[in-house]
């Protein structure tokens, strides 16, 4: 469904990915494992071209999206859910969901998807005339998947949706992520937390200055003697 | 009442009046810092250019005066996007080393040269374009003129209509979700580099309209419009740049000390008691009054 | 080009410049010592905005200051107009210094606002302090030479241009300049280097505008008159367009640019009233297009200028 082949990428004049080569196939939860600063968000902010793609190439649907506009790839089917969610923190949670569903056009489709998601997350629903900014570290995050679920993304990219949450709130963000990957939604996740990540997901890659050097199934990875020291702690 | 407290509350009221005028000029400016995160310098210049397109619409073509500041809104939008198009873009293409400065440089160019164009087309001399209404009204305070007071309630109206958009339509929401966090916009699918010249010529004509709601009391001329802007930026700094609710509340707060600098110190110089408050109030508190970074 | 024909060049245009007023007639004896201020002051508001980051609109505030002053500690006082600059060089630095202080607590916009703000609030206080300014008359003065030839005077600017030059080139090569463009690129960096970023911004604020108010002091004791005009956002374009012409933030750019710009409007001139709004579309062109400087853009080198275009890009 996604692949990168080779994607370099620079901040000025500092390399930050040397030719990162993925495959996430249709239906799996792909995760992406690499300490801080290896290129993990950087590979994401590529992807939906946030981050200009100096080489290679990356393919979504058979279809080559690389340093296409931001709004044309979201377009496409991909959502992205930032590190640090980023909800917009003046606007209103209602209003954060109206601001994910840009492109959904018809009122009626936009009013549906609203209450749908209100369904999913009644907590939001509760305080949908909040200030975004106002909501708890939870809240937030749960308002960032349903932000970037409102449009329909057939690929979801989350970038460590985890971090900086208490553990209760950390199971329910994994349940929600196992949840729509049951629906149907193809998920990309970033995680510090390889043990977590490697719990849900198909199969993982783990990145290191800028490369990937290690691909596999979630049983082929723990076993991997490197990736025990280093993510797993043992 | 004394003398003093009356002239106070004289220049408290008219003041008042034509301080949301220049909030409604302040709004403008606010949306273009919120969405592009750059000061327009022009600003002033686009009131200029809206004070000219209602003088030529009201005086020349004898279209209606309240019809004229619609003309104008319309006129300074499009030199608002066309501008945007040809001078702004590459603040935002990731060629350029300090855009911020890139930004001020060239609005500050546009100020001069707009404020230069004008004077072999309509000359150096001041115009007038036609009042909204005849006569005056008492205030008990103060006689307002009725193109002032009509003025008012328009920028009062446009104002209200403004906010009622951002926070309702589909583009407001865009325009707020990319002054919030413009990659977490683009996210959203809102294609946020195309939203620039939307918002740069939603804030111009709101200066413009600005211009012409004031055309027909204060004159038009080629640097009318410098007055005007130091005011507006005095109200952006007093309600916290990219607040909206701020810049509202910065024009009324700008027309008390106004009122306050006449009485107490000299009417002479009224138009530069926005430097005194800009000074003022960055001194106390570096971030404006209401220090949101955002506009909301 | 090779070094010996670079050398005879800079001779050959070091004796033109040297000998202009034998051969170039006394209108353009005039454009010359018009050039030699302008390269003071553009000059000087490089180095503050430039070289330091600190981006002002009010230089030519301190220019006109520096008329003001000088002409009126001549003309109320009846002293020397040496004096006078030498005052009024004082007085500019004085309150570039004032300014700088207001400015050291506000970053990015809202610093270049208050220098507007500043520059416009100047502005109307000259006109309307009309006792002592007269006013948009302007204030007539006093002439730093008796007779009407202009040729002392292109000397005397010519010297003075040249020590200014070498004051900015000294300060720019030394650790002081140096640490000028760290504060430039990275405010919080330098900061946790150890620097005193307020001292150093505070001298540049007092040193360029000192710079701009003894080059304004000069040009009304040479042209005898000082007005409003040389206070305005017109003005300060024209500053501007000088040191983008030539490339901000490199030595040599401004000093082109002051005398390319200052000889281009001369020519500009026979458009009569279209001037000015042909001079502002020339500035509009080459920000949008050669914002490094028309220099850099025909040298092909690429020029560590202040606005230039990214080699690469994140």
């Amino acid at each position: 469904m996604l692949v990168l082949s080779d994607v370099e990428a620079s901040y000025g004049d500092l390399r930050a990915l040397n030719g990162v080569s993925l495959r996430v196939e249709k239906g799996e939860i792909f995760a992406l494992l690499g300490a801080n600063g290896a290129g993990k968000s950087t590979t994401l902010r590529c992807i939906v071209g946030l981050m200009k793609v100096r080489g290679g190439t990356i393919e979504f649907e058979g279809r080559r999206i690389e340093n296409q506009t931001t709004s044309t790839i979201v377009k496409s089917g991909i959502g992205l859910v930032f590190e640090g969610r980023h909800v917009f923190p003046e606007l209103t949670v209602l209003e954060n969901l109206l601001a994910g569903a840009y492109l959904v056009k018809e009122a009626r489709a936009v009013e549906q998807r609203t209450q749908e998601l209100f369904e999913q997350f009644p907590r939001l629903a509760e305080r949908k005339s909040q200030q975004a900014g106002s909501l708890s570290g939870g809240e937030q995050q749960m308002l960032a998947i349903a932000r970037a679920l409102i449009a329909k993304p057939t690929l979801l990219l989350m970038d460590e949706p985890s971090m900086g949450l208490a553990p209760k709130v950390v199971d329910e963000v994994f349940r929600v992520v196992v949840d729509l990957n049951q629906k149907g939604t193809t998920v990309l996740l970033v995680e510090q937390n390889a043990r977590r990540a490697l719990e849900v997901a198909h199969h993982a890659s783990v990145l290191e200055s800028g490369q990937v050097v290690l691909t596999g199934t979630p049983a082929e990875l723990l076993q991997n003697r490197a990736v025990q020291t280093a993510y797993l702690g043992m | 009442m004394s003398a003093g407290l009356s002239m106070f509350l004289s220049y408290l009221v008219s003041g008042v009046i034509i301080g949301n005028i220049y909030g409604l000029m302040a709004l403008g400016l606010t949306i273009i810092l919120g969405v592009m995160k750059i000061v327009n310098f022009a600003h002033g210049e686009f009131y200029m250019l809206g004070g000219y397109a209602a003088y030529v619409s009201s005086i020349k073509l004898g279209i209606d005066p309240r019809l004229s500041i619609l003309v104008a809104m319309g006129v300074v939008f499009i030199i608002g996007v066309i501008v945007e198009r040809g001078l702004l873009t590459p603040l935002y293409a990731g060629k350029l080393d300090r855009p911020g400065d890139y930004a001020l440089l060239m609005t500050f160019a546009l100020s001069v040269f707009l404020m230069n164009v004008v004077i072999p087309i309509f000359g150096p001399y001041q115009k007038s374009s036609a009042p909204l209404a005849e006569g005056s009204v008492n205030l008990g305070v103060v006689m307002v003129g009725k193109t002032r007071l009509i003025a008012s309630l328009v920028s009062i109206l446009l104002m209200a209509i403004l906010l009622v958009a951002l926070k309702k339509t589909r583009l407001g929401i865009a325009l707020r979700a990319i002054a919030a966090d413009r990659d977490a916009a683009a996210v959203c699918g809102i294609d946020v580099n195309r939203m620039n010249p939307a918002a740069f010529g939603i804030g111009t004509a709101m200066a413009a309209a600005a211009g012409a709601l004031l055309a027909p009391s204060f004159l038009v001329y080629p640097a009318c419009g410098t007055i005007a802007a130091s005011k507006a930026n005095a109200i952006l700094v007093l309600g916290g740049m990219g607040s909206t609710k701020g810049a509202i509340v910065g024009a009324l707060l700008l027309g008390v000390f106004e009122a306050l600098g006449v009485l107490f110190l000299t009417p002479g110089y009224r138009d530069v008691y926005g430097f005194l408050v800009i000074v003022l109030v960055l001194l106390i508190k570096p971030t404006g009054l209401f220090g949101s970074q955002e506009f909301s | 080009m090779t070094k010996t024909t670079r050398t005879v060049l800079m001779l050959l245009l070091a004796a033109a410049v040297l000998t202009l007023p034998m051969w170039a007639g006394t209108y353009w004896t005039h454009i010359g010592v018009l050039c030699c201020y302008y390269v003071i002051v553009v000059s000087s508001w490089n180095l503050l905005v430039g070289y330091a980051g600190q981006m002002s609109f009010a230089q030519v505030s301190f220019s006109s200051l520096g008329g003001y002053v000088s002409t009126l500690t001549a003309t109320r006082l009846g002293l020397h107009p040496v004096i006078g600059m030498a005052f009024g060089a004082i007085v500019g630095a004085f309150v570039g210094y004032l300014l700088g202080i207001l400015c050291l607590r506000m970053r990015g916009v809202y610093h270049s606002l208050t220098t507007l703000a500043f520059a416009e609030a100047f502005r109307t206080m000259l006109n309307l302090e009309y006792k002592i300014t007269r006013g948009s008359l302007g204030l007539l003065g006093v002439q730093l030479f008796p007779g009407t030839s202009k040729t002392p005077y292109y000397y005397v600017g010519l010297l003075l241009a040249v020590l200014a030059l070498l004051l900015l080139y000294r300060i720019i090569r030394s650790p002081v300049g140096f640490t000028l463009r760290a504060i430039r690129e990275d405010q919080t960096a330098a900061s946790v280097a150890g620097v005193p970023l307020a001292r150093y911004k505070l001298f540049v604020f007092a040193l360029t505008a000192g710079m701009a108010a003894f080059a304004g002091g000069f040009l009304s004791h040479f042209l005898g008159v000082v007005t409003p005009d040389w206070a305005t956002q017109s003005a300060m374009s024209f500053i501007l367009a000088m040191a983008i012409m030539g490339g901000l933030g490199t030595f040599v750019g401004p000093i082109i640019g002051a005398v390319g710009v200052e000889v281009l409007v001369e020519y500009l001139r026979v458009l009569g009233r279209y001037y000015m709004s042909f001079f502002g579309l020339i500035v509009l062109l080459m920000l949008r297009f050669a914002p490094g400087g028309l220099l850099a853009l025909f040298s092909g080198f690429k020029l560590p200028t202040f606005l230039r275009r990214r080699a690469s890009q994140g």
